[in-house]
């Protein structure tokens, strides 16, 4: 079991002893659902992280480094960054409106509730179009990678402090 | 065709940097970093404006009388002054701080879902202009207490559209908080580095983690219970009218379901960056490591159990469970104070204004922390119920838990963000001022509380009370000063404060490995991680002595 799964699951048995316990005591139900729900609620993360590590095979924490760590003999280091494979290389998204757009199309569906259904219809259609083109820019990215329009001409060092180059890398240069 | 992929060994600099500074770029970014910055100045300029509200309160209560406004002006101010403060402010600057600094701990080119971290902070900004443009309608703004009990806020003895736009403004940033703690949760659950093990994050990443978590299981109840309100005020529901089968106290029950934890979503990440200062101006390691996790988990538990503790003096709870569990929370609080100080012992101690802010931080937290567990007790605070001793209480808490936490974290940081240096001279003027006029303006509330004076009043005409009330006014004006003397330190630094280079106060985490302020793909070089203290080791790793220590079973078991 990975750290993660055990702190999800440790708050939800937390949870549901505690609604358990609190219901004998007081017979007050909204309060049990509350917190039996609140069992439910990390149980039911921590067991699909759970799931998830024995469908990968446990690349999580092992049996080993489990019993290492509760025997306290201090774990083996894992592969440093030098080890990482290609297939670990995370990729940025370029900047893109569409999530300030589809915010101010929540924004107009909720307030519409209040000021009427013209603008419930306008925020419902501001969400739809802004989904479109979002889901239109991850196609793209996926698709065709991350198009730089400025790879050439280095832009100006951002911040307000010019530092000339404090990691004089002799790393290889992107392909552009 | 270029895709920038991220080559986490090194990458050749600035090549790959967006032009950063324009109103477009901050309109369209995806980098957490801008992202955690816009977040920490909506939620600033949210404070002054809170703040603001807070002077006026002030101003008003100063002497017997009305002063400035009437009453009904009053409920509005100080509700929006709450609101403001609580919801608007407190919950959100910690998650802008998060945003910025957990990727850069955790080792991490980004969060895990860049476009959605957008989302959730335009849906906050969107969620804040909607409760603010309540002051501008018919009626004014909500006047009702941040906490809006129902039946008072229902429509049978509050119309008009503030209150409505107050109900969905906070849905909306409470939806805001949901998405943004998905992503944050996520980032740290599966963003981490190659041997950046869940128990070698640094406690601050601990800290926005449990409090993420706790967003995640609190804002749901909150979102709920606001859609009752609006569906009860607006559409003829039923909820909380018991002449028709409601309930009142459903209100109160869920809302504190959410409220209680709403305070550990303040405080934990601030007692993450306690977390982080501390040992950095001591020269040591931090004392305690694994406990301090495991306090986090326990205050996350404990808060979703002792809800009812708000609802003491309705008669209808159990008082004994809620008593005992809010009494248990003062256990891992205080393994954590505990904890602080067992790092300062000994330490080679460096006064900087981040620090002196953490031991002020110490100090009115145990004030505030010990206050509270009075309040624990039913017959106390049945005596102290809705008066100035609970304003206090929690003022010591939120405001000098909160608010110390976060100028440090301000002062310790800001080299990262910006690559230049806050004045310390500037900085221990702001906090001088800042620790006497909190201090002045809190404290003789604890004694006027006792004496009975009810909170939510615009008028009182009991004269003893004046004293600790002009007291506690220059006080609060005295803050004000403190807080305009940060922002004239804000504006003079980041044109010309001293450069800061990389790692001005030898940092203990990943941030400090990387420029300041980092590029957009964070890091040009990663440094392996073999202890909680990976920039420690890297800016040693040519020291025997070092090298011996960590790999020194003993010694990695005393701080495992």
């Amino acid at each position: 079991m990975t750290d993660e799964a055990g702190i999800l699951l440790r708050v939800s048995i937390f949870g549901f002893v505690a609604g358990v316990v609190y219901w004998f005591l007081s017979y007050e139900w909204l309060g049990t659902v509350a917190l039996l729900l609140l069992g439910a609620g990390p149980g039911f993360a921590g067991l699909i992280l759970v799931q998830e590590q024995r469908h990968r095979g446990g690349t999580g924490e092992s049996r080993a480094v489990a019993l290492r760590r509760l025997a306290g003999i201090p774990p083996q280091d894992p592969p440093g960054p030098e080890d990482l494979g290609a297939e670990d290389l995370g990729v940025l998204p370029l900047p893109t409106i569409w999530p300030l757009a589809a915010s101010l199309g929540v924004a107009m569906l909720f307030t519409g509730l209040i000021y009427g259904l013209w603008l419930v219809i306008l925020g419902l259609g501001l969400i739809v179009y802004a989904a479109w083109g979002w889901l239109a820019a991850v196609n793209r990215e996926n698709r065709y990678g991350r198009i730089q329009a400025d790879t050439e001409a280095p832009s100006p060092q951002s911040g307000p402090v010019s530092d000339p180059d404090p990691h004089p890398s002799s790393a290889r240069q992107p392909e552009s | 065709m270029a895709t920038t992929e991220l080559p986490l060994p090194a990458l050749p600099e600035a090549h790959h940097e967006e032009p950063s500074g324009g109103i477009v770029d901050y309109l369209t970014t995806v980098d957490h970093k801008k992202i955690g910055l816009l977040y920490i100045f909506t939620a600033f300029a949210v404070f002054l404006a809170g703040g603001l509200l807070a002077l006026l309160v002030r101003w008003e209560l100063a002497t017997p009388g009305l002063q400035v406004m009437g009453e009904n002006t009053y409920n509005q101010v100080f509700t929006m002054h709450g609101t403001l403060m609580i919801f608007l402010f407190a919950a959100q600057v910690t998650t802008g701080l998060g945003n910025y600094l957990v990727p850069l701990q955790i080792g991490a080119a980004d969060v895990a879902f860049p476009r959605a971290n957008a989302m959730s902070y335009w849906l906050y900004l969107f969620g804040v202009l909607i409760v603010v443009s309540s002051f501008f309608v018919a009626g004014g703004p909500a006047a009702v207490a941040w906490t809006a009990y129902a039946p008072l806020s229902t429509s049978e003895f509050f119309q008009g559209t503030g209150m409505d736009l107050w109900i969905i403004g906070l849905a909306v940033v409470g939806v805001a908080g949901i998405l943004g703690a998905v992503n944050l949760v996520t980032t740290i659950f599966r963003m981490r580095m190659p041997g950046m093990t869940m128990f070698r994050m640094p406690l601050f990443t601990w800290g926005v983690l449990v409090n993420q978590l706790l967003i995640l299981f609190a804002f749901p109840p909150l979102t709920v219970v606001f859609a009752l309100l609006f569906l009860e005020r607006n559409f003829g529901a039923e909820f909380f009218d018991p002449t028709a089968g409601g309930s009142p106290l459903l209100y109160q029950h869920i809302f504190w379901f959410f409220g209680h934890p709403e305070v550990y979503i303040i405080i934990l990440p601030i007692f993450g960056i306690i977390s982080e200062v501390i040992p950095v101006f001591s020269r040591k390691p931090l004392f305690g490591y694994r406990a301090m996790v495991f306090a986090f988990f326990g205050i996350a538990a404990l808060s979703f159990g002792v809800w009812a503790h708000h609802m003491f003096a309705t008669g209808l709870v159990y008082l004994p469970y809620f008593s005992i569990m809010s009494l248990l929370i003062g256990v891992p609080t205080g393994i954590k104070v505990f904890n602080w100080i067992g790092t300062m012992w000994r330490g080679s101690i460096t006064l900087s204004t981040a620090m002196l802010m953490a031991l002020g931080f110490i100090v009115v937290f145990l004030i505030g922390g010990i206050t509270g567990i009075f309040l624990a007790s039913p017959p106390i605070d049945f005596a102290v119920n809705d008066t100035y001793y609970v304003v206090a209480h929690f003022h010591y808490i939120m405001v000098g838990g909160l608010l110390y936490g976060m100028f440090a974290g301000f002062y310790f940081w800001f080299p990262k963000f910006t690559g230049r240096r806050l004045s310390e001279r500037l900085g221990r003027w702001h906090f001088f001022t800042f620790f006497i006029g909190f201090n002045m303006t809190f404290f003789f509330q604890f004694l006027v509380g006792l004496d009975g004076m009810p909170r939510r009043i615009a008028d009182y005409d009991i004269e003893r009370w004046t004293t600790a009330n002009v007291l506690s006014t220059i006080g609060a004006f005295l803050t004000a000063v403190s807080v305009l003397i940060f922002l004239w330190n804000f504006f003079v630094s980041i044109r010309r404060g001293q450069p800061a280079g990389d790692d001005p106060w030898e940092g203990n985490s990943l941030e400090w490995v990387t420029s300041s302020p980092p590029p957009s793909h964070n890091f040009h070089h990663l440094p392996e991680v073999h202890s909680e203290r990976p920039a420690f080791d890297h800016r040693h790793r040519d020291n025997p002595a070092f090298a011996a220590a960590h790999t020194d079973p003993e010694r990695n078991q005393d701080r495992g």
